[in-house]
C-alpha cells in the first residue's frame, strides 16, 4: 500500500469508523445479494449464457408488458406533476395556518399505509363498488375499473402524489423571494416572471420528484397487483409471479435486471445534471412563508387536489360497521363485530404486534446508523459525501422487487427468513434512506464551532456529542426516526417474500386478506391505522405551528 | 473583585507552520508571550491569524517541526479539551438549547474532579457580575443582544479561569459604539483577572488601543512585531506602514545618502547612512505642515489641494504632488485653511522621515 494511501487511512480515522456500520451493512444485506440475485439472470445451463434474455426478448408478452409498465410509469409522472405543481406553487406562497394545512394534508396522505389506500381503491372501483354504484344510479350501464390500466393509473397517481408535491415545494420554498420582485421592477410581467424565474428555479424540485415518482412506479408491486389483473399485468408482477408461481428464478431475475436498467436509465442522467438526493430530501417544516393573494382558481384546484389525497383513503371507515361479511357500498346494518376480530383474532392482533416489534427496532437501527453516517459526512471531503449519499440513497431506486427477491435469496442460506432479525434487517435497508437524508441534513448545517467551543471548554468528544450535537440535532433526528417507523410499519413487497405463517406483519395480513376473502376486519384495522395517522399528524402540525410563533 | 486573579500562561511558538494539501497557509511563525500580556494578531482576512489561533487551541494540528509551549510544556499531544484555553468566537458560538447560566456552568461541569453544585452556582455569579449580566442568566442567547451575547460568550470562556484567552474578531459584529466599551471592558478584565490575552483582530484601531504587543500578519507569515508605538512610529515596512494608520510614501532613490524623487518640486534631508538604491520613505500626516514658504523646512513637497475635510480637532488636507501621488495631511485647525485647487507646501521635520524600504528588492 502507497504511503499516501496509508496517510488517508490515518487521518480519516474517525471519519472511517463512523462510517464503518452503515457501508458494513449495506455492502452485507443490500448491494452482495442484489448483484447475487442479477447474476442468476445468466444461469443459461445448457441453453448460454444469455438464454433467460433471449427467452425475455423474443416474448411478444414479456415485451408487450415491458412497454405496458413504461407507459404506465410515464402516465403516473406525467399526471402527478401536471396534478402536483399548482398545489406545491400554491403552498410556496402561503404561510401560517394555511400553509400548515395544505402541507398537513399531503403529509397525512404520505404517512397513510399504502396498504390502507390500496384496499380502498379496490373498494371502490370493483364490481358492485362505490364507483360501480355510482354510475349505475345515475342510470348508466356501471363502470369496473378494477383490473384495468385506467384504474391501475389512477390508484398509482394518488399514492404518488405526495413523493411529488413534497420535492417540488422544497425546491420553490427555497426561491429567493427578492428574485421576483427584481423581475417584476425590471418589466417582468407576472406570466413572463413565472416562465423565466420562477419554473427555472423549480426545476431541481420538478426533476427530483420526477425520477422519484418514476422510479418507483416502475417497480410498484401492491397496486398493479391489487387493482390490475393477469391480462394486464405490469413488470413487478410479473417478477413476483415468475417467483412464487412459475419458480423461474433466473428469468425473474432477467426480468429484473431489466427493470433496473430502466430505472438507473432515467436516474443517473438526472443526477448528473441536479442534485436529485438533495430534492427528495424535502423539507417538511418550513421556515417563514410567502403571503399575498392568490387566484381563485388556484385555491378551486388545491381543494380539488385535496379531495383527491383524502377522499379515497375515507371510504374505508364506513365499511368497517357492516353487519354481514360484505364489502357492499352503502353498507348494510352497524357492529363493532370487525373491531372485536381485530382484537381477538390470533391472526389480525398477532400481526399488529409483530409489525408493532419490527418497526420500533427499525426506527433504532435506522436513526443510529444514520447519525453514525451523517457525523462521518461532515468530517469528509465533497466527493466522499456524493458517495456516502448515493450509497445509502440506493435502496430508494432499487424497485422493492427486487430487494424483496435478493434479501429473500440471502436469508434462505442465513435461516433468517420468519425471524425479527430477518424483518428488522430488510425493514432497516429499506428505512435507511428516509431516515438518513433529514438527520443527515440536520447534521451538515450544525455549525463546527459549537464543537470546537465544547472542546476548548473542556468537554470530551463523547460529551460534546451527548450534551451539545445530540440536543441541537434532535428535530432531524425525530423526523428521521418517524419516517424509519412510518416505512417499517408500512413495509408489504420485502415482508410478503420475509415473512411466513406464523409470523406475518400487520400489512402482510390485509394483503392476504384483501387476496383471499372478504373480511371487513381489514376495513377495521384500515380505520383505526387511518385515525392513528391523523391524530399523529394532527399533533405535530399543532405543535410545529405553536412553535412557531 | 471577589473573582480570585489568576496569573497568565507564557506561550511559546516555534517554527509553527500549516498546510492543507500542497497550500501553505501558514509558514514560520515565532513568537514568545509572556504571562499576562495582551497580544493582538492583527492582519487582512486570510493572513494567517485565525489559523494560528486555531492551531494554538487544539482545533487544527500544526505541520510536523512546529512546536508550542504553555508554561514550558508542550501541547504536542493535548487535545483541544485539555488544553485549558478559553476561547471567544467570532460569532460567539453559544449554545443555543442552554440558558446563559448553563453555558457558563458548561466548562465548570467538565472539570475534573467537579466542582459541586453550589460551587458551580457561585462561579457562574460571579462571572455573571464580571460582565454584568446579573439579571439575564435565565434567558436564553437568542434572546440577548449581540453585546449581551459577547459579553456571555466571554464569561463562558473565563469561568474556568483559563491561563491563556483566546478571541477570534469577537466585536467584528457589533456596532462601533458597542465595540467601544466592550473594548473598555476587555481591558479591566485583563487588568482584574490577569489572564494571557491573545485577540484577533483586522481593525487597526482596535490593535492599537488594546494590545501591549501586535503582531502583524501578512500572506501567512509574521511581517513584524512590537508595541502600537513601535509599529505606528517604526514601522519595518510599507506594509505595516500603510495598515496601521494613515501614510504618505514616496517611492525614489538614493543617492550619496540623498533621497531623490523623479519629478515634482521636492526637497528632502539627507538620509546618512542610507544604502545607494531604490527605496521608499514614509511620514504621517499628523507631522505635516501646510505652508507658502518652504524655506524654512528640512522636507518640502509642493501639493495641489484636492480636498479638505474638517473634522473638529483636525483638518485633513488631501492633495496630489506632481508625480500624481495622493498626499495627506492632518493640522490644526487654527492655522491656514487652503481652498481646493491652491498650491501649497507639505512640510515636515528631519526627525519625522521613516525609511519603510531600501536598497535593490525594494
Amino acid at each position: 500500500m502507497s504511503s499516501g494511501s496509508q496517510n488517508f487511512l490515518a487521518r480519516n480515522k474517525g471519519m472511517l469508523m463512523l462510517m464503518a456500520p452503515i457501508v458494513a451493512f449495506l455492502a452485507v444485506f443490500f448491494a452482495w445479494p442484489v448483484v447475487l440475485v442479477l447474476t442468476h439472470s445468466f444461469d443459461g445451463g445448457e441453453a448460454g449464457t444469455f438464454s433467460q434474455y433471449n427467452e425475455f426478448f423474443t416474448s411478444s408478452t414479456y415485451l408487450r408488458i415491458v412497454v405496458r409498465t413504461i407507459w404506465v410509469a410515464l402516465l403516473v409522472t406525467g399526471l402527478c406533476l401536471l396534478i402536483g405543481y399548482p398545489y406545491a406553487y400554491l403552498m410556496a406562497r402561503t404561510k401560517g395556518w394555511t400553509l400548515a394545512i395544505l402541507t398537513g394534508v399531503v403529509l397525512l396522505s404520505f404517512f397513510t399505509s399504502v396498504m390502507v389506500r390500496s384496499f380502498a381503491w379496490i373498494v371502490m372501483l370493483q364490481r358492485n363498488g362505490i364507483i360501480d354504484n355510482f354510475v349505475k344510479w345515475l342510470g348508466f350501464e356501471g363502470l369496473v375499473l378494477r383490473g384495468t390500466t385506467t384504474g391501475v393509473t389512477a390508484a398509482m397517481v394518488q399514492v404518488m402524489l405526495p413523493f411529488m408535491i413534497l420535492p417540488l415545494y422544497s425546491a420553490m420554498a427555497g426561491i429567493d423571494k427578492r428574485l421576483e420582485r427584481a423581475s417584476t421592477s425590471l418589466g417582468a410581467t407576472k406570466w413572463t416572471t413565472f416562465r423565466d424565474i420562477w419554473f427555472p428555479l423549480s426545476m431541481p424540485g420538478v426533476i427530483g420528484g420526477s425520477v422519484i415518482v418514476f422510479v418507483t412506479s416502475l417497480g410498484f408491486y401492491l397496486i398493479p397487483g391489487l387493482v390490475g389483473s393477469p391480462s394486464n399485468q405490469l413488470l413487478s408482477h410479473l417478477i413476483y409471479s415468475l417467483i412464487n408461481t412459475v419458480l423461474n428464478i433466473p428469468l425473474a431475475s432477467a426480468a429484473s435486471v431489466i427493470m433496473l436498467l430502466m430505472a438507473l436509465l432515467v436516474v443517473l442522467p438526472a443526477m448528473m445534471r441536479f442534485d436529485v438526493t438533495g430534492s427528495i430530501s424535502s423539507r417538511f417544516y418550513s421556515e417563514e412563508g410567502r403571503g399575498g393573494r392568490q387566484s381563485p382558481w388556484l385555491w378551486i384546484w388545491a381543494g380539488l387536489v385535496i379531495a383527491l389525497l383524502l377522499v379515497p383513503s375515507l371510504v374505508v371507515i364506513p365499511l368497517s360497521f357492516p353487519e354481514n361479511r360484505s364489502f357492499a357500498f352503502p353498507p348494510e346494518g352497524f357492529s363493532w363485530r370487525w373491531y372485536e376480530n381485530f382484537f381477538s383474532s390470533r391472526e389480525w392482533w398477532g400481526a399488529f404486534i409483530t409489525s408493532l416489534q419490527v418497526a420500533i427496532l427499525v426506527t433504532f437501527s435506522s436513526t443510529i446508523l444514520s447519525v453514525l453516517a451523517g457525523l462521518a459526512l461532515r468530517r469528509s471531503s465533497t466527493r466522499m459525501r456524493t458517495m456516502i449519499r448515493a450509497l445509502v440513497l440506493t435502496p430508494r431506486i432499487v424497485p422493492g422487487v427486487i430487494i424483496a427477491l435478493a434479501v429473500y435469496g440471502l436469508f434462505l442460506d442465513w435461516r433468517l427468513n420468519i425471524t425479527t432479525t430477518g424483518f428488522v434487517i430488510a425493514h432497516t435497508i429499506m428505512a435507511l434512506p428516509f431516515a438518513f437524508i433529514p438527520i443527515a441534513a440536520t447534521l451538515e448545517q450544525f455549525d463546527t464551532r459549537f464543537e470546537q467551543a465544547a472542546a476548548s471548554l473542556g468537554a470530551s468528544r463523547l460529551t460534546t456529542f451527548f450534551q451539545i450535537i445530540l440536543p441541537l440535532i434532535s428535530t432531524g433526528m425525530m423526523t428521521g426516526a418517524l419516517f424509519a417507523f412510518v416505512i417499517s410499519f408500512d413495509e408489504v413487497v420485502v415482508s410478503l417474500f420475509v415473512g411466513g405463517v406464523g409470523m406475518r406483519t400487520l400489512p402482510v395480513q390485509m394483503f392476504r386478506s384483501v387476496a383471499n376473502d372478504i373480511d371487513p376486519t381489514i376495513a377495521a384495522a384500515s380505520t383505526m391505522l387511518l385515525l392513528l395517522t391523523a391524530l399523529i399528524v394532527i399533533a405535530s402540525t399543532i405543535f410545529t405551528q405553536r412553535r412557531n410563533r | 473583585m471577589a473573582m480570585q486573579t489568576t496569573r497568565g500562561a507564557a506561550l511559546n511558538l516555534h517554527d509553527l507552520g500549516k498546510s492543507y494539501g500542497g497550500l501553505k497557509v501558514l509558514e514560520g511563525v515565532n513568537l514568545n508571550v509572556a504571562p499576562g500580556e495582551f497580544i493582538t494578531f492583527l492582519g487582512p482576512s486570510g493572513s494567517g491569524k485565525t489559523t494560528t489561533l486555531n492551531l494554538i487551541a487544539g482545533f487544527v494540528d500544526p505541520d510536523a517541526g512546529g512546536r508550542m509551549q504553555l508554561d514550558g510544556r508542550s501541547l504536542a499531544a493535548v487535545p483541544a479539551h485539555k488544553r485549558d484555553i478559553g476561547v471567544v468566537f467570532q460569532n460567539y458560538a453559544l449554545f443555543p438549547h442552554k440558558t446563559v447560566r448553563e453555558n457558563i456552568a458548561f466548562p465548570l461541569k467538565q472539570r475534573r474532579p467537579r466542582p459541586d453544585a453550589s460551587t458551580i452556582a457561585k462561579k457562574v455569579d460571579q462571572v455573571l457580575q464580571l460582565v454584568h449580566l446579573e439579571a439575564y442568566g435565565d434567558r436564553r442567547p437568542d434572546q440577548l443582544s449581540g453585546g449581551q451575547q459577547q459579553r456571555v460568550a466571554l464569561a463562558r470562556a473565563v469561568v474556568f479561569e483559563p491561563k491563556l484567552l483566546l478571541l477570534d474578531e469577537p466585536l467584528g459584529a457589533l456596532d462601533k459604539r458597542l465595540r467601544e466599551s466592550l473594548q473598555l471592558e476587555l481591558r479591566r478584565i485583563h487588568r482584574e483577572l490577569g489572564v494571557t490575552i491573545i485577540f484577533v483582530t483586522h481593525d487597526q484601531d482596535e490593535a492599537l488601543t488594546l494590545s501591549d504587543r501586535i503582531v502583524v500578519f501578512r500572506e501567512g507569515a509574521v511581517e513584524q512585531i512590537g508595541t502600537p508605538a513601535q509599529l505606528y512610529n517604526n514601522p519595518g515596512s510599507e506594509f505595516v506602514a500603510t495598515f496601521l494608520g494613515d501614510s504618505n510614501i514616496f517611492s525614489g532613490t538614493v543617492r550619496g545618502g540623498q533621497f531623490t524623487l523623479d519629478q515634482g518640486e521636492v526637497r528632502f534631508a539627507p538620509l546618512e547612512g542610507t544604502p545607494d538604491g531604490v527605496a521608499k520613505i514614509m511620514v504621517r500626516p499628523e507631522n505635516v505642515n501646510l505652508s507658502a514658504d518652504p524655506a524654512a523646512a528640512a522636507n518640502a513637497v509642493r501639493v495641489t489641494v484636492g480636498d479638505v475635510v474638517f473634522s473638529g480637532a483636525t483638518l485633513r488636507v488631501e492633495g496630489v504632488d506632481a508625480s500624481g501621488a495622493q498626499l495627506i495631511a492632518r493640522t490644526r485647525t487654527d492655522g491656514v485653511v487652503p481652498k481646493i485647487g491652491d498650491s501649497v507646501w507639505f512640510c515636515w521635520d528631519r526627525a519625522s522621515t521613516r525609511l519603510v524600504a531600501s536598497g535593490s528588492g525594494a
